[in-house]
């Protein structure tokens, strides 16, 4: 689309003008824009514009020679290949994510900026799993009180960390 | 309470209390998939039956086959009645236009909708009015906990629940906030808070979710990211922005009200006008005023109408609500007659309870 008002240069700004209630949208070139004094630019917001469509890109970015290489290999359960999955954003069973754990590992960085749930487990898992994740906690404010010498509170933690421990391995056996 | 109230009656559990301002309404939800059956996607017919059979025996047991709440199957549904769901926002685009076999399950008061077989196998969504996160997420969570009495989720000890797309992964946790940012939308602020609301992992979408535009200054602001954070840590993060969005929200409001009353008082009568008089009415522009309509409500400029005949307009004229008991084939033009007729009757109705007041 050409600028409204010189005709010339392609139109890349969206003008919105309010005036008594009435809405006028002038589609202009830049440097007419900035003629007019239209401080307050705003370009459409495009809602169609979501982190969905941008699936391919996002799971090819900087891995085009992991895809060619491994492309083809497919999940032994659902038959779902890697380039299948690039191309959809979608894996096939929940047996995918050990099968392209590989690819996975950059995908998670990308998309989440993380690698590591720390969030609700299921109930068969919540009394091991969620000592385990007391027992770490514990242990990095085991570290701190060492490290600024307060022996009395690193000795209690460590005492809660054995005792935990302790009932961890109760329950595993 | 009968089945056939989620098809017929307008209000719904999160248009319930009307007296929000800025923030109407919160969802939130959990994807969960059963281990070992392939994603809905790659599912055969006779996996999809085994699903919805496995979660229908998972329930039986709990309070979700109980009294309170209902079972359909997809195949009970007409495509209305799914889009009357949608119009609603108790099921997404994807789920409404699923033709494979699904389920859902309603609790009466609409607060508790579970889809089975949209992307995962099953979606927990509990909705509750105004900005209600914690509770919500109890509410999910709840259902949850009794579900995986009878199911083994897919569970992986480093990165979670497993979920279709690894968007979704880690606690599989979704929660929108629907806002009404009327005054941000006119003195041109949203895109730039907008594109802040990316860079802390939040997304801005139309009302009705993915892909979807936005109308009546109605925006779906939601948590991105899944993975790495408690379910609580992702509400609280949420929370703040929003609060700190409706803040914005109501300084805009100040201002237009101060220093643009006349322009202000005239956009909403305008509205009230064209929403009172109209004989022809697209959803767009019946968004549109009943956007500037609520702003008049919120600000107390206008006292004609209050917010519950404002809900009753947000669902009851969208056109699947308008049309359902319309026995034709209807061009869009005859729907927005319909439209303007319904929007000209709880106007009326409400014009009338005001002079005998």
């Amino acid at each position: 689309m050409l600028c409204e008002k010189c005709k010339k240069n392609t139109a890349t700004v969206c003008v919105t003008t309010i005036i008594n209630g009435d809405k006028t949208v002038k589609n202009l070139c830049p440097n007419c824009a900035e003629q007019d004094g239209h401080l307050n630019i705003t370009m459409p917001f495009d809602h169609n514009f979501s982190l969905q469509n941008l699936w391919p890109t996002i799971f090819s970015l900087g891995q085009e020679d992991l895809a060619r290489e491994t492309g083809n290999v497919c999940c032994p359960q659902c038959h779902l290949s890697f380039q299948e999955f690039a191309k959809g954003g979608r894996f096939g069973c929940s047996r995918c994510y050990e099968e392209f754990q590989s690819q996975l590992k950059g995908i998670l960085r990308r998309v989440q900026g993380s690698e590591q749930h720390t969030g609700k487990l299921p109930k068969r898992l919540a009394g091991v799993k969620g000592i385990e994740r007391q027992v770490d906690a514990l242990k990095e404010q085991l570290q701190q009180a060492v490290a600024v010498e307060n022996f009395e509170l690193a000795a209690k933690l460590r005492d809660e960390i054995k005792s935990l421990q302790e009932t961890a391995a109760k329950g595993d056996a | 309470m009968t089945a056939e109230k989620h098809f017929t009656t307008i209000g719904t559990k999160w248009t319930e209390t009307a007296n929000h301002n800025i923030v109407l309404s919160t969802r939130v939800r959990l994807a969960r998939n059963i281990a070992g059956l392939p994603f809905p996607q790659r599912m055969t017919e006779a996996e999809r039956q085994e699903l919805l059979a496995a979660v229908g025996r998972a329930m039986q047991n709990t309070p979700l086959g109980q009294k309170g709440y209902r079972f359909f199957r997809g195949e009970e549904l007409t495509v209305a009645e799914r889009e009357l769901l949608l119009e609603k926002h108790l099921i997404s685009p994807q789920f409404a236009g699923e033709t494979g076999e699904v389920g859902i399950l309603i609790s009466d008061d609409e607060s508790l909708v579970i889809m089975i077989g949209e992307e995962d196998h099953v979606r927990i969504q509990s909705f509750l009015p105004g900005l209600q996160l914690s509770a919500a997420l109890a509410g999910s969570n709840q259902v949850d906990d009794w579900l995986e009495q009878g199911l083994d989720w897919a569970f992986d000890d480093k990165i979670g629940y497993l979920t279709a797309c690894p968007s979704n992964v880690g606690t599989g946790l979704r929660a929108s906030v629907m806002v009404h940012l009327p005054a941000l939308a006119l003195t041109g602020r949203l895109e730039q808070i907008f594109a802040a609301m990316g860079k802390l992992g939040l997304t801005v979408r139309g009302i009705y979710g993915e892909g979807s535009e936005s109308l009546g200054a109605l925006y779906q602001i939601s948590n991105q990211v899944t993975l790495g954070y408690r379910e609580e840590e992702i509400l609280a993060r949420l929370e703040t922005v929003i609060n700190q969005i409706a803040a914005e929200e109501e300084k805009a409001r100040q201002w237009l009200k101060e220093q643009q009353t006349v322009k202000l008082h005239d956009m909403i009568w305008r509205a009230y006008g064209t929403t009172s008089f109209a004989r022809t009415l697209s959803l767009g522009e019946m968004m549109d005023c009943l956007s500037q309509l609520r702003l008049g409500v919120d600000l107390g400029i206008l006292k004609e109408i209050d917010k519950e005949q404002l809900n009753k307009i947000l669902i009851g004229g969208q056109d699947h609500f308008l049309t359902k008991e319309e026995n034709r084939e209807l061009s869009a033009n005859d729907i927005n007659i319909l439209r303007a007729e319904f929007v000209r009757k709880i106007m009326q109705d409400d014009a009338t309870n005001s002079a005998t007041q």
